[in-house]
């Protein structure tokens, strides 16, 4: 019987034993084992935190720790905002295998950026959609990100003889000349139409993007504030303090916010190596991006990708502080409305019709 | 081959066997196994969890989009007075010489 040789039993922890009782030199096996464990740990531990913090040469690795422990960006010092942009550039010079710049440009003092667009004249080409995608870095697959989205409606109520009628009178004129009456309807998924030719016939398009609200929803509700509104207007995201919680996704009134729920797809050759922190530098999953009125551009005195692109002159933009600007010159004179005006977020971005 | 010979092999087989089950060595080798069982099963739940549960980022992107599509082309846009153009200016120049208010 198994039991019955107790002998082999005892004989096995004498020996045992024996070996844990052996002298100073500590030969016994359970030394040895934690001996080597403990050795594997620390050299585990020394390798490790060398590869983080001493001379690890990817710079995936050196951006990974760094970005990791770096403060929202709103709160860093300028020292430390210059070396949050130089890790950026070098690891995105590397990955993307071209020379890549991340701008920090702030907000220039006496400036507010307004945007405009006319109705009338968008035609539906969607060549607005398409060179945002590009200028700022979007995902081009699965799915395709656009911050832009062309609504194709057709025309239902929006007469030109209807313009100057309807409710309510006092305040305003009426899109569709009947405050009961829609501006216009669309079908589910328009917004991804591919006509032969535009304009199609009995439609007219209303381009949507993120408004810039003045008193923006989706900042008021980002727990970790990720999120806010810079001085020059542009309610901008720090993609890196950004948790995904998807609450602005929820809150903004304009569907104008788009979530990675994937990781990105961006070929290295589409990738536009101009960028900006704040603005259109590569995002990673579980990030929420949206328009920055192309702050990489604007910022430097340039007009947006959109604006530029726009072959029938339909956008204008300019700031809004600055009584000669186009933007102001369109509110001025022109028939103005904008989105969900009763909301008051202070939409940034106006429609208009001639 | 008598019968205490085979007595005596068999036990001397039992033993070893019962050595390894509560020498430390039989112990150890029972906590690698059960280690790379664990890890191997966990893994291959993960990766199956992941195949399964894939997230269709396509379909994932449109659900966050569209619906908006049809909320904001189904309202009535109202354009403004010159009066509320001109306080609109007015306010946002305010709210950008005073951000707090």
């Amino acid at each position: 019987m198994l039991r019955t040789d107790g002998g082999n039993v005892s004989e096995i922890t004498d020996k045992d034993k024996s070996n844990e009782q052996a002298g100073p030199e500590g030969n016994s096996r359970r030394e040895f084992l934690s001996k080597a464990a403990k050795g594997t740990v620390a050299a585990a531990a020394v390798a490790g935190a060398g590869a983080l913090l001493a001379n690890s040469d990817t710079a995936e690795a050196k951006a990974s720790w760094g970005e990791w422990f770096q403060k929202n960006y709103r709160l860093m010092t300028d020292e430390e905002k210059k070396e949050s942009i130089a890790r950026l550039e070098k690891r995105y010079t590397e990955e993307f295998g071209k020379k890549t710049t991340v701008d920090g440009t702030p907000a220039q003092e006496g400036v507010l950026f307004g945007y405009a667009l006319n109705i009338q004249k968008c035609i539906g080409c969607r060549r607005c959609v398409h060179a945002c995608v590009k200028e700022n870095n979007q995902s081009r697959d699965n799915p395709e990100i656009q911050w832009i989205r062309v609504l194709k409606m057709e025309k239902g109520n929006f007469l030109a003889e209807n313009m100057d009628k309807g409710y309510p009178d006092p305040v305003g004129i009426q899109v569709g000349g009947n405050a009961y009456q829609n501006a216009g309807v669309t079908l589910e998924g328009e917004h991804y139409y591919e006509p032969e030719q535009v304009p199609e016939k009995g439609h007219f398009y209303l381009p949507m993007q993120c408004m810039q609200c003045e008193k923006p929803p989706c900042v008021k509700v980002c727990p970790v504030r990720t999120t806010y509104r810079e001085p020059d207007g542009i309610v901008v995201i720090d993609y890196n303090w950004c948790i995904g919680c998807r609450m602005c996704v929820s809150a903004c009134p304009y569907w104008a916010r788009r979530f990675n729920w994937g990781e990105p797809n961006l070929p290295k050759e589409e990738m536009n190596p101009n960028t900006h922190y704040l603005g259109n530098r590569p995002r990673m999953k579980g990030v929420t991006e949206k328009c920055t009125f192309c702050m990489q551009r604007t910022r430097q005195g340039r007009y947006t990708a959109c604006v530029e692109v726009c072959p029938v002159g339909a956008r204008k933009f300019g700031n809004l502080l600055d009584p000669e600007s186009e933007v102001r010159k369109v509110l001025e004179k022109k028939r103005v409305f904008r989105l969900k005006a009763e909301l008051n977020t202070y939409p940034k971005f106006f429609y208009f019709i001639d | 081959m008598d019968k205490k010979d085979k007595d005596s092999k068999g036990q001397a087989a039992i033993d070893v066997r019962q050595e390894a089950r509560t020498s430390r060595r039989g112990f150890l080798r029972k906590a690698i196994v059960t280690g790379v069982a664990v890890t191997a099963t966990a893994g291959l739940a993960k990766k199956t969890s992941d195949l399964l549960l894939k997230e269709d980022c396509q379909k994932a992107y449109l659900d966050d989009v569209l619906p908006g599509d049809k909320v904001l082309a189904a309202r009535s846009y109202v354009v403004m007075t010159k009066e509320e153009k001109d306080a609109l200016v007015e306010r946002m120049i305010q709210f950008h010489k005073n951000p707090e208010a």
